[in-house]
């Protein structure tokens, strides 16, 4: 509900620096954008260095050095080098209260560094006929995950850094060490350690109700528990690939009865799924992307 | 301040938009009271390292109360407690450790404040002040100054293409491509459903008026609305039975029980009733965006207490009859009269059957019909789990139509 009340109101989160209103984070002229701001729910805020953070919106390009950053109950998706002859790009999606700065971008390379918050990086769409994706690090204060594939996961805990390889394999390094991460692994790495040894990602079980394909009249969700699972993330999308979210939860049990729920209008329908956090902490596999419609009536 | 030094200054800023400082300043205080600092005047540059932090040079001379000229440098480090908003005031902290010529060198050290006020324009009036310790000697200074300050701009928002401008770049049809990186004239637009992409306005604007031959956009697209949605949706999610009012008008719902609406974008109250209850929500609906809303009536039973061998409804009573019935829905209602363990087994539950009488009288007074009205029989005993009072009562069970509970 708070997401719904700050979408509503426009309400500056970050304190006395922000600008209200949307804006474009420009770069000098000569500089094109290593970026761009693809997906948005709720109020994100771009800085680049030396100025003061600006609320932006969808669209808004991002230069070299800029720094993206979400309210507490916001989703933002950055994608890596927009222009129309980039191949593979990655589509990373910053979860609520997260601040990602885009390092470096070089013919076959990104950089970015998560300074808070978590990510999620989708994998890439191949375009223009080719495939081949470049390399994107995620750089963090203990250490970097690199990997072409995408499809994996890096958040920012107190005392380390929680990776998990979802789809994609990556390499892990830490000051320590490094190592392999496969898909469907997970691993810590804290600063000046190596990488903590893999270990399984639980898998999803079946998604219950709503069936897929019906309308969204009660926001009811029911899943089937999953052995030795602590928990679960539900999300809910308004794409199939989890590029645009607009609602994850974290709850105990196996479904979610929000009193609330909040979406944009102007979509082809909404995704949910699934994914178990183990008893170390680890978000595991998520459950097959289910649609539902929107209700007769609701689509703008 | 010499004119070189000012120069320098001046240069430095133009080159790299750094954030420039000039003032007037004056001593408030100085020890020993016999060297005092007088008046001049200073500047400074400076460059981000980070948002809230900032280093520069600054640079300050003048006369001391003796008549006696005096130059002072060194480098500080700006960092802002507060930075800059809309209308550009800011509070900033300052340290700085460099020389100071008075007669002879002399390594000193400065511990400062700023505070630049709210102004107009790239241009702020700041009022500071320093504490002065030389570290060679015992002299201390406390000065102020008032000035301006020209803070590094902030990002500038794009300038908006004019409406009829043409597409800025790509031939006609290639408004289906990937976004390009955007150029300050441009102004990009998301295309939610079934596009979903970043497009340049003056494109979009082109194809929706049957401009780009090809486009995936539909010629006559009502971009306005796309762009700036004054309507929202509503669903609610009730159960059947229930009545939902929005704004205080009722909406018909559907046989689930629920209501979707296109509402105008604001606070909305809703109001839910069914089962002798009503639920209200007090929210706000976004512009081009949907809200759900569970909204199900509370249906647990409800509890009517009478006195102690009594089936006689006293005010109390009837206005809790009264405020069911007026919150009712659809909903139909099981009474069952209940009954203490004092007293005979054939007394109590005659006592029972006439407590569920006496509601369902006063029910259909307040107009709810026979049909929605079932009696139920009296418990075959007392509850000896449940307290004498308690069970003094009439229970009325909420069903919903065609339901059972």
């Amino acid at each position: 509900m708070s997401a719904l009340v700050r979408a509503l109101l426009g309400l500056p989160l970050l304190g006395l620096s922000l600008q209200s209103h949307p804006a474009r984070a420009q770069a000098p002229a000569e500089q094109p954008d290593a970026a761009m701001l693809i997906g948005l729910s709720g109020p994100a805020f771009v800085s680049l260095s030396g100025a003061s953070p600006v609320q932006v919106d969808r669209c808004t390009g991002l230069p070299l050095g800029a720094t993206v950053c979400t309210g507490p109950d916001s989703f933002a998706t950055v994608r890596l080098d927009p222009s129309p002859t980039s191949s593979g790009a990655h589509d990373v999606v910053l979860m609520p209260g997260t601040c990602l700065d885009i390092e470096q971008a070089t013919a076959d390379r990104t950089q970015l560094r998560v300074e808070r918050g978590s990510i999620t990086v989708a994998t890439p769409r191949p375009r223009g006929g080719s495939s081949t994706a470049r390399t994107l690090a995620i750089r963090t204060r203990d250490g970097l995950a690199e990997g072409k594939d995408g499809g994996f996961r890096v958040a920012i805990e107190e005392r380390a850094t929680r990776t998990e390889a979802v789809t994609g394999g990556i390499r892990l390094s830490g000051d320590g060490g490094s190592l392999e991460l496969a898909a469907g692994k997970g691993s810590r790495v804290s600063q000046g350690e190596a990488p903590t040894a893999p270990v399984d990602l639980l898998l999803s079980q079946a998604l219950l109700s709503p069936e897929a394909g019906t309308a969204l009249i009660r926001p009811d969700f029911h899943w089937q528990e999953v052995p030795h699972g602590t928990g679960y993330r539900i999300e809910l999308s308004a794409d199939a690939t989890f590029t645009d979210i607009v609602e994850a939860m974290d709850v105990a049990e196996p479904r979610w009865l929000p009193d609330f729920l909040f979406a944009p209008q102007a979509i082809e329908g909404l995704w949910w799924r699934v994914a178990p956090y183990d008893r170390l902490g680890f978000l595991g596999i998520p459950s097959e992307a289910r649609p539902l419609l929107l209700p007769p009536g609701v689509r703008g | 301040m010499n004119l070189p030094a000012l120069a320098l200054l001046l240069g430095a800023a133009s080159a790299a938009e750094p954030q420039l400082d000039l003032h007037l300043w004056g001593a408030l205080g100085t020890l020993p009271a016999s060297d005092g600092d007088g008046a001049g005047l200073g500047g400074s540059v400076a460059w981000p390292l980070h948002p809230r932090l900032h280093l520069g040079v600054q640079l300050e001379g003048g006369l001391s109360t003796t008549a006696e000229p005096w130059l002072a440098g060194r480098p500080e480090l700006r960092l802002y407690l507060v930075e800059r908003g809309p209308s550009g005031g800011a509070l900033s902290a300052t340290l700085g450790g460099g020389a100071r010529f008075h007669g002879a060198l002399q390594p000193d050290l400065a511990l400062g404040s700023a505070l630049d006020l709210p102004g107009s324009g790239r241009i702020l009036p700041r009022v500071q002040a320093r504490y002065l310790v030389d570290l060679g000697g015992d002299r201390h200074a406390l000065i102020a100054g008032v000035g301006l300050a020209w803070p590094r701009p902030r990002p500038e928002m794009p300038a908006e293409a004019p409406i009829d401008e043409p597409p800025s770049d790509g031939p006609p049809g290639s408004a289906t491509t990937e976004p390009t990186a955007p150029t300050d004239r441009e102004r990009w637009l998301w295309i939610p459903h079934p596009l979903r992409q970043c497009m340049i306005e003056g494109q979009v604007r082109a194809a929706s008026e049957g401009g780009l031959q090809g486009s995936a956009i539909p010629a006559g697209l009502d971009l306005e609305a796309l762009l700036r949605p004054t309507q929202g949706s509503l669903v609610v999610a009730a159960r059947p039975g229930d009545r939902i009012r929005v704004g205080g008008a009722e909406l018909p719902s559907r046989a689930d029980g629920s209501v979707v609406s296109s509402v105008a974008a604001g606070p909305v109250d809703i109001e839910v009733v069914g089962a002798g209850r009503q639920r209200r929500f007090e929210t706000a609906v976004a512009a081009g965006h949907a809200l759900w809303v569970r909204g199900d009536s509370d249906d647990r039973p409800h509890h009517l207490s009478f006195d102690l061998g009594s089936a006689a409804l006293g005010p109390a009573q009837r206005q809790a009859l009264a405020t069911l019935a007026a919150n009712a829905g659809s909903w139909s209602f099981q009474l069952r009269g209940l009954y203490s363990p004092e007293g005979t087994p054939e007394a109590n539950r005659a006592l029972a059957r006439a407590r569920a009488e006496a509601v369902r009288a006063e029910l259909l007074r307040l107009g709810l019909s026979e049909a929605r009205l079932i009696l139920l029989p009296p418990p075959e005993q007392a509850d000896p789990s449940a307290s004498p009072e308690a069970q003094r009562a009439c229970e009325i069970l909420p069903l919903p139509p065609g339901g059972s509970r």
